[in-house]
């Protein structure tokens, strides 16, 4: 079993226990408001889940790496915001990409910057994650926030990259 | 909220399973029927991952909304709750694991118990970009132990500065509205 898996399922007990155990806190509340949680957003998960396989599928590693390729400059940093912003949600492509480009040569730099991108202004995640789960005026304010401090991420990426000679 | 009201509320539902099948039809169309299986089976492992996690997360989301006393959660995590409130809220997003499955519904439940957009965007950014988690289990692995601790360092301004941003210029202190 994973850690993750295994923080949740410690976090559900110590919280459901405290629920049981408090005076003037009702489980039954706590399952009326999972439930209706579970109406609304289970419908919205299950086909969110099948855009990551299919997207990933469908933006092949080569492509990527090769619109990286040797470019260098600007560009090569522009392609790696857009390219982070594209990409699927989830570490599990995004980072061995980024170990895959790092040993074909990529800058240290733009592929921090990817990374950064992915975190801060990843569009799949906005459009299927946070759109229809939080909502639109919170979904649009946390995409603004991410926008706002993406230079400093990127400062960031190329300080790294000065700092680790690379 | 206006996005609840058009197709009968589920406008997000449809829209997500819009794009999901689109996905899928071009995938079989351009990639071929092996491509299009091997996506599927992959997803179908992806839904295996996420599913107990997620609905783990749902039962936290009732938990921690009846555990939270709104005016405590308010003054916490709420539009006056200045710096500090931005660091608990960061901090909560950095150590809590798992997906935008679980994030986001916890997002929600933050919203609902008083929390202002500015803690709400602190915590999902520092969820996305400090994530311990991910930290140990995929950038250390990945990108070296050198390069992921000093990233995940000069990272740890940006949630702060999301959530000080948003209460400046896009403050929203009601944020989500109890689903009918």
């Amino acid at each position: 079993m994973s850690a993750s898996l295994i923080i949740i399922i410690v976090l559900v007990l110590v919280a459901g226990g405290a629920v049981i155990a408090l005076p003037g806190k009702s489980f039954r509340e706590a399952m009326r408001i999972s439930l209706s949680q579970a109406v609304r957003v289970v419908p919205i998960v299950l086909p969110a889940a099948f855009v990551a396989g299919f997207l990933a599928e469908l933006l092949p590693r080569e492509i990527v790496a090769e619109l990286f390729g040797a470019e260098g400059g600007w560009l090569g940093y522009a392609i790696a915001i857009a390219a982070g912003a594209i990409l699927p949600t989830g570490p599990m492509v995004v980072l061995p990409l980024g170990a895959a480009l790092l040993q074909a040569d990529a800058g240290l730099a733009p592929i921090l910057t990817l990374y950064a991108s992915w975190t801060l202004v990843n569009l799949q995640r906005l459009f299927i994650w946070e759109l229809p789960l939080v909502g639109q005026s919170l979904a649009v304010r946390r995409y603004s926030g991410g926008l706002l401090v993406l230079p400093l991420a990127i400062a960031s990426a190329v300080l790294i990259a000065w700092l680790l000679g690379r | 909220m206006a996005e609840r009201k058009r197709f009968g509320g589920h406008g997000p539902t449809l829209f997500v399973w819009t794009i999901a099948i689109s996905l899928g039809l071009i995938c079989y169309i351009y990639k071929g029927e092996a491509a299009f299986y091997r996506a599927f089976w992959v997803d179908v492992g992806i839904l295996e991952t996420m599913a107990p996690r997620f609905l783990l997360g749902l039962l936290l989301v009732g938990f921690l909304t009846v555990l939270a006393p709104r005016e405590a959660v308010a003054r916490a995590l709420g539009a006056g709750s200045g710096f500090k409130g931005l660091a608990i809220a960061a901090g909560a997003g950095a150590l809590l694991p798992g997906g935008p499955w679980v994030i986001m519904p916890l997002t929600l439940a933050i919203a609902r118990s008083g929390a202002d957009a500015g803690a709400c965007v602190a915590f999902v950014v520092a969820w996305s970009s400090l994530g311990l988690n991910r930290l140990l289990v995929w950038e250390m692995p990945f990108l070296g132990f050198e390069t992921a601790g000093l990233r995940w360092l000069l990272a740890v301004p940006l949630p702060l500065l999301a959530g000080l941003a948003v209460r400046r210029w896009l403050p929203l202190a009601a944020t989500v509205k109890e689903p009918e």
